[in-house]
């Protein structure tokens, strides 16, 4: 499994893993969840062929906690009144949001500052086709990393925390490297975290392959349906890619960072609930 | 989706000052000017530079050429609102739309066309259904990021005391209305930097186009101008920095250069590194800068070669 493992090194001036617990008002975990690195990593390369699973984030820098209040939106766009508004705009009005409007709040967020880490993973064959070798596809990431190329910016939790990355060959050797040239601003991060969000859907699922959930299977009485998704008539937005259905669920896991490493691969990781397991 | 979407990738950072004002208030702290209690050094938000272009385009919007072309209605508004003008605009739209738009997809897309702000920024939409509530389908996500801003030095803010020295009511006695009435905060001087990020593969889902991102400059260069209020003080821009990322290939090799710059060609780590603002050494004895006299910005790609496929805009200097 060695050569399809990756190591990206990410860093940013703000992050906020947000808990998924105190989601109105957002609160991060101490440190990147791996869902949080499965985002970085897909936002520089994905592909429905493969997916990743997070092996292990080192914490280089934990960072320092940092809290924000801001004017946000609470109303959401909505999908029903945009169908007004296309024949009769005049029963509809715009978000009104900033200083004491109807659809505006103030919303506190408790982010971490200064913060990087080393995101270890695992490069695997989803099982929906296989046009190129799974080494292509590491290969491919890989000159990204290093060139500096991406889908589309890599970001630490939310988007306005854009983080950047770069290649390393290999994990510990890197961390050892980044705790020498911190000298004496190296801290070493040990904490038991306790319960923490996995991920919004099991690994196995994730194994499948998926695609985007859409309008049409809105009306599906169970949330996940494993035949072939049917196929669409109209024009996709988004994918090439057939798949299974998946509904987001929050899957937890005790998370304990030792030695600056938290270790998260699904065959060592203890989840909170056994997630259901699917041939 | 969109034949005219934005191809190239951007990496932009933008530098702008303040002077005697309040940049971006702290509603945590009386509305003090944002600042960071571990380096003291001033911030501005990612949402108040965006409501600043926001507020621009709606002053400015550029005339709409037809109704298949991009809208530059703004969704998010501040406060109050004129709508009349803005329904003008959306009664041109509605005539594309007599079939009845019962796709959801098809009613994204119709606001990314319409609203400048959906297409640039993105938005959480609500379908008004339980099942795709918390999947990915529930948002639009906008090609432009933008992060805090950060002022390169520690900001001091003072508290300045506002006296009032005529009555406004009849009924109370003169000597309650008059005299220290309020106080407001500002910055004597401030350099700050925020980062952008535009993500062509965004680009092609909400259909944001060259003339989008032209406008977006446009409304960053001059968005403080039309924001003048006597909180604010001075606010001035003073550098657009816009990596483009172009492609490495020969120009007759358009498509592989095309599937490059969506991509990027370098690390925007590396493009922002030669963007340095230092004191000047006058300023550095004096230990604190007082006008953008005090700064000395180099950059460093002005000598040396931009990496490969990299080209840089200085969209501030016109």
């Amino acid at each position: 499994m060695t050569d399809n493992r990756i190591t990206l090194r990410v860093w940013g001036d703000y992050a906020c893993f947000t808990r998924p617990e105190m989601k109105v008002e957002r609160v991060s975990y101490p440190v990147m969840t791996p869902s949080a690195a499965r985002g970085v990593l897909e936002a520089v390369f994905w592909e429905p062929e493969i997916y990743y699973l997070i092996d292990a984030i080192h914490v280089i820098r934990r960072g320092n906690w940092f809290s924000f209040r801001r004017n946000e939106v609470i109303s959401v766009i909505s999908l029903v009144s945009a169908k007004t508004w296309m024949t009769s705009p005049e029963e509809v009005s715009p978000i009104q949001a900033g200083g004491g409007a109807p659809d505006g709040t103030q919303r506190n967020m408790l982010a971490l500052q200064e913060v990087e880490y080393l995101i270890t993973a695992e490069v695997r064959p989803s099982g929906l086709g296989s046009r190129h070798g799974i080494k292509t596809y590491v290969e491919e990431i890989r000159r990204r990393a290093r060139n500096g190329k991406c889908y589309h910016r890599p970001y630490l939790g939310v988007r306005e925390f854009a983080c950047d990355f770069e290649w390393e060959e290999d994990a510990e050797a890197a961390f050892e490297r980044r705790q020498q040239e911190l000298g004496s601003e190296w801290r070493r991060y040990d904490e038991n975290i306790g319960l923490m969000l996995y991920d919004v859907f099991a690994p196995e699922l994730r194994a499948h392959g998926f695609r985007w959930l859409q309008e049409d299977n809105a009306a599906v009485d169970s949330p996940i349906r494993l035949e072939p998704a049917k196929k669409r008539k109209s024009k996709a937005l988004t994918p090439r890619s057939t798949g299974v259905l998946v509904r987001p669920e929050a899957l937890f896991f005790f998370a304990d960072v030792r030695d600056g490493k938290l270790d998260c691969h699904p065959s060592r990781a203890q989840f909170a609930v056994k997630p259901a397991m699917e041939a | 989706m969109n034949k005219t979407a934005l191809t190239n990738r951007h990496d932009f950072l933008i530098l702008f000052e303040v002077t005697n004002g309040n940049p971006n208030g702290d509603p945590d702290a009386g509305n003090m000017p944002r600042f960071d209690p571990n380096t003291n050094k001033g911030l501005v938000s990612d949402v108040c530079l965006k409501r600043k272009i926001r507020n621009y385009i709606e002053l400015f919007p550029p005339a709409r050429t037809s109704a298949e072309e991009n809208g530059f209605n703004i969704l998010i508004k501040q406060g109050a609102v004129i709508e009349t003008e803005q329904k003008k605009g959306i009664e041109a739209a509605k005539q594309l739309h007599k079939e009845k738009d019962k796709q959801a997809e098809a009613t994204m897309r119709w606001l990314c066309r319409e609203f400048f702000d959906v297409r640039t920024f993105g938005g959480v939409l609500s379908t008004g259904d339980d099942v795709m509530k918390g999947s990915a389908w529930g948002q639009v996500r906008g090609p432009a990021q933008f992060t805090f801003g950060q002022s390169f030095h520690p900001v001091n803010p003072l508290e300045i005391t506002m006296t009032v020295c005529a009555a406004r009511l009849e009924g109370k006695p003169i000597e309650q209305q008059t005299g220290i009435q309020g106080h407001k905060y500002i910055v004597p001087y401030a350099l700050y930097a925020a980062k952008g990020y535009v993500s062509p593969a965004f680009a092609e889902r909400t259909g944001f186009t060259q003339a989008d991102l032209d406008l977006l400059f446009e409304a960053l260069l001059h968005m403080f101008e039309h924001d003048r209020s006597a909180a604010r003080g001075e606010m001035v821009v003073r550098g657009l920095y816009d990596f483009e990322h172009v492609g490495t290939q020969h120009e007759n090799n358009a498509e592989q250069n095309r599937r490059e710059a969506r991509l990027g060609c370098a690390h925007a780590h590396m493009l922002f590194d030669g963007i340095k603002v230092e004191l000047t050494d006058e300023a550095r004895s004096k230990g604190f800068p007082e006008s953008f006299a005090d700064y000395r910005v180099i950059c460093d790609w002005d000598d040396k070669p931009l990496p490969a496929g990299v080209r840089l805009h200085k969209r501030h200097e016109i």
